[in-house]
């Protein structure tokens, strides 16, 4: 018995496996986050000009190689620094090193802006995954490095076309994205009840009452006692998030019967979005209907998960997908 | 090799986001992703905080969240940080054993960072600072205000409002 679970969970996390896909995530990954840079680092400048006592600074900050706050002129050697390491790491040249230290100028950005009394969601996943990928193996694949080093006679081994390798660089990437959907249904359910599904909140966010004159807006909920009224007679309990819906997520706001099927099947599709650990054509399906989850959030209320999109479709084994046969 | 490094990641990584799911602790990059969870519908009572300064010469001046410079997220970190949520919150409500005494301390010093910003950006000299919470009709216009209290920019005290 205990045999068979470890032989279950040496399966899980080393099985061999092209690791190529590694290497294209390490390109088109950082490849983004090298052209978004500049609006990171306006949001450095702003926490800059903000008064130090409105800033908490999490645990990614306190303990952050870098400083905070970073005095002139050192902004600007930190923006020179991580532009020349993310151009570095998008093409493979001492690719481990330089995608190290990228990742670390990245998780000061992306903490500094999570610092302002709110959670920037999007680049929480997006951190843990550039962590994974420093020391995956694969992630040397289509690199610079690679094709100088590698003695190989073949173009292909050369880029590392065909590598195959341990899969815990991909397993610990899936494991993370199960989290984070599972977290973000499960907390609908924790602190919207079932009621969630019955489609009125996502109405109410589609309809794009959340966003007025980008004044913040805040809600109380049937729980409050009157006990915790004793600050205001009210008792807020939870801030709105902003969204910023198109005509089309307008017109879905006003069909009842819409909100309600999607919001269903959206608590189902994150709760569920743990069977991608299964594997085998359900992972690919998983990914690719995770992808087009975010791009109809991008679409319908303005909410961008680009990174996700890219971390998802260059995970799908597209040669499964088009029947064409894998390599492993 | 393999092993160590797994176990490393696992618990760098996968028990502190375990952890994060479990107690709905929000510290980034973990995350119990509370976005969009509490129940709204278009009857759910909805407010907004406002700032009205009273100027030295006794004028009034509405202070936005862009009055000390930064952006909209201020409010966020105030009503996080400062203001405090009833104990539903979850991730919202941190501060568990909360008093009048330290609601209006919290606030004291808040107001006082806020003032002495708001005057060094506008140049102008301020009284006091009243903290009002507004609720929004449907259309997001205002219901009904309810005075919080008032902070004092010579004395840095923050006097909650009697109910």
């Amino acid at each position: 018995m205990i045999s068979k679970i470890y032989n279950l969970w040496s399966h899980f996390w080393f099985a061999p496996v092209e690791l190529l896909p590694l290497g294209i995530l390490r390109i088109v990954l950082i490849g983004y986050l090298f052209f978004t840079l500049p609006e990171r680092f306006l949001v450095l400048h702003w926490s800059q000009d903000m008064p130090q006592e409105f800033m908490v600074l999490g645990l990614a900050l306190r303990y952050s190689p870098i400083p905070y706050p970073l005095i002139d002129p050192w902004i600007e050697y930190f923006e020179i620094a991580l532009r020349i390491l993310g151009a570095l790491a998008t093409l493979g040249i001492f690719t481990r090193i330089s995608l190290g230290f990228f990742t670390i100028g990245y998780w000061y950005l992306a903490a500094v802006d999570s610092a302002w009394g709110w959670h920037d969601h999007g680049p929480s996943l997006v951190a843990q995954v550039l962590l994974v990928l420093c020391i995956a193996p694969g992630v040397s694949a289509l690199s610079i490095d690679r094709f100088f080093l590698n003695r190989s006679s073949t173009l292909r081994n050369r880029l590392g076309i065909g590598l195959v390798g341990k899969r815990w660089g991909f397993q610990m990437i899936f494991v993370l994205l199960s989290l984070f959907y599972f977290t973000s249904g499960f907390s609908k359910l924790r602190y919207g009840g079932v009621q969630w599904m019955n489609g009125e909140t996502l109405s109410f966010y589609l309809s794009g009452k959340s966003v007025s004159n980008r004044i913040q807006q805040y809600g109380s909920s049937a729980s409050v006692t009157p006990d915790e009224k004793w600050r205001d007679g009210v008792g807020l309990d939870h801030y709105l998030y902003g969204a910023r819906p198109s005509l089309l997520a307008k017109q879905i706001a006003d069909s009842k019967i819409l909100c309600a099927i999607l919001a269903i099947g959206t608590i189902f599709f994150e709760m569920f979005f743990i069977l991608i650990l299964l594997g085998g054509p359900l992972r690919d399906l998983l990914l690719i209907c995770g992808a087009v989850f975010h791009a109809s959030i991008y679409f319908l209320m303005g909410i961008s998960f680009f990174p996700w999109i890219l971390i998802e479709l260059c995970l799908v084994n597209w040669c499964r997908v088009f029947r064409r046969q894998p390599q492993l | 090799m393999q092993n160590i490094i797994l176990s490393i990641l696992t618990a760098v990584l996968l028990i502190p986001n375990l952890l994060a799911i479990t107690f709905a602790i929000e510290d980034w990059p973990l995350t119990p992703a509370p976005m969009f969870a509490h129940y709204v519908d278009s009857t759910t009572p909805r407010y907004r905080f406002v700032f009205n300064g009273e100027l030295a010469d006794n004028t009034q001046k509405s202070l936005g969240f862009y009055s000390a410079g930064a952006n909209w997220s201020l409010m966020r970190y105030f009503f996080k940080y400062v203001y405090g949520a009833t104990p539903s919150g979850g991730v919202f409500a941190i501060f568990e054993s909360d008093s009048a005494d330290a609601f209006s301390n919290r606030l004291g010093k808040f107001f006082k960072s806020f003032s002495i910003e708001v005057e060094k950006r506008e140049t102008v000299r301020l009284k006091h600072i009243e903290l009002w919470l507004e609720s929004l009709s449907e259309d997001n216009l205002t219901h009904e205000k309810k005075l919080v209290g008032i902070f004092d920019c010579t004395t840095s005290k923050f006097t909650k409002s009697q109910d």
